[in-house]
């Protein structure tokens, strides 16, 4: 029985110590960020409906060299009875972390994100419009980070994406469903990142 | 007067050491992002390339915006190649100015499913700068342009005189 306790014991040291190890190298931080793109032209649009709403990122530091970053972002209008617009994107990216002195890294990755578009436009109170689809942004991303404090990043990220636009299925009231082909595009993009670290 | 000399040296000496001491910490090579308020003159977002050599920089840069339609409607292609010649002025430690010229040639195309057209526009600008280090591997900048562009007939067929400002973070490997 002392055996086992002992065993036990040791094991759940270790499982607790490998987490603490990595947590100190790695700052250990799970956060918050903000993307403010560089230009005008880096709000993703590729012109008719297609776009990707401003994101929220959450940083998480899994490894000393390893950060996987969720995002996300939202944007709804809803107009009385003459248009609703709701756009809602979700990715990650997943990034090798280079450390470059003692504040600053370096990161390679890729980014994808998965986006739903609807949309509805009111020609009548009984003849509505409805368009939907879905949207896929994928890129390359190479990025820097300076940490001034422990707890706040800033950086910048320069991207190359692509950037499919899905198929649209639009439904007139009475009518049937048809099909808007989509499209696509290609981009280089540029993003400002401020990370606040919680925990 | 020999004593005169020798502290005219000395200053001297001292002068040109502080801003060589702080561009032998320069980087090389590095990567960065221009925060462009007003993206009139810029079809594409460019990601940019110095590359410092002494007291020379050199800027390539390169920006890519591309659309493709399944159905009717335009496909369009703007790819934007640059580069920036700048002589470099160490100010002290973690501060350069910079001067110099930007050249950049935009390729456009845009293809409505029966005709395509093509064709190139140019923009030439002088250049000055300044950038401050928070450490040696990340700079922030700002810089002046007085330009000139030339519009082909895809981008609106027009030209002109510019002025426009850039902010700038550049990181350093």
């Amino acid at each position: 029985m002392k055996t086992m306790l002992r065993l036990a014991a040791v094991v759940a040291a270790v499982a607790l110590a490998v987490p603490a190890a990595a947590q100190e190298s790695t700052s250990g931080r799970v956060g918050i960020g903000v993307g403010l793109p560089t230009s005008e032209l880096g709000a993703l649009f590729t012109g008719g409906d297609a776009t990707l709403p401003a994101q929220i990122y959450v940083p998480i530091n899994l490894l000393p060299n390893l950060r996987v970053e969720p995002q996300i972002g939202i944007l709804s209008v809803d107009r009385d009875d003459t248009f609703e617009l709701s756009v809602w994107s979700i990715g990650a990216g997943v990034f090798y972390m280079m450390p470059l002195g003692q504040q600053a890294q370096l990161y390679v990755g890729p980014r994808l994100v998965l986006s739903l578009f609807n949309e509805k436009d009111w020609d009548g109170p009984f003849d509505v419009t409805e368009r939907e689809g879905t949207d896929l942004y994928i890129a390359a991303a190479l990025g820097g980070e300076l940490q001034p404090h422990p707890r706040i990043s800033v950086g910048a990220e320069a991207q190359l994406g692509y950037f499919n636009i899905g198929d649209r299925d639009v439904t007139r009231t009475g009518n049937p469903t048809v099909t808007e082909p989509g499209g696509s595009s290609i981009q280089t993009q540029g993003v400002i990142f401020v990370r606040v670290y919680l925990f | 007067m020999k004593k005169t000399l020798r502290l005219a040296a000395v200053v001297a000496a001292v002068a040109l050491a502080v801003p060589a001491a702080a561009q032998e910490q320069r980087r090389t090579l590095g990567i960065g992002a221009s925060i462009n308020p007003d993206a009139s003159f810029s079809p594409t977002v460019e990601i940019y390339v110095p590359i410092n050599l002494g007291q020379l920089r050199l800027e390539p840069s390169i920006g890519i915006f591309t659309q493709d339609r399944d159905g009717p409607g335009n496909d369009t292609s703007d790819v934007t190649l640059g580069i920036g010649a700048f002589y470099v002025m160490p100010l002290a430690a973690q501060a350069d100015m910079y001067v110099g010229g930007r050249l950049k040639l935009n390729f456009a195309s845009v293809d409505d499913g029966v005709n395509d057209d093509s064709d190139t526009d140019l923009t030439v600008a002088a250049a000055l700068g300044g950038e401050y280090y928070l450490v040696p591997q990340l700079s922030l900048g700002l810089e002046a342009q007085l330009g000139l562009y030339q519009r082909g007939d895809v981008s609106g067929d027009d030209s002109g005189l510019f002025t426009t400002g850039l902010g700038f973070l550049r990181f350093y490997f």
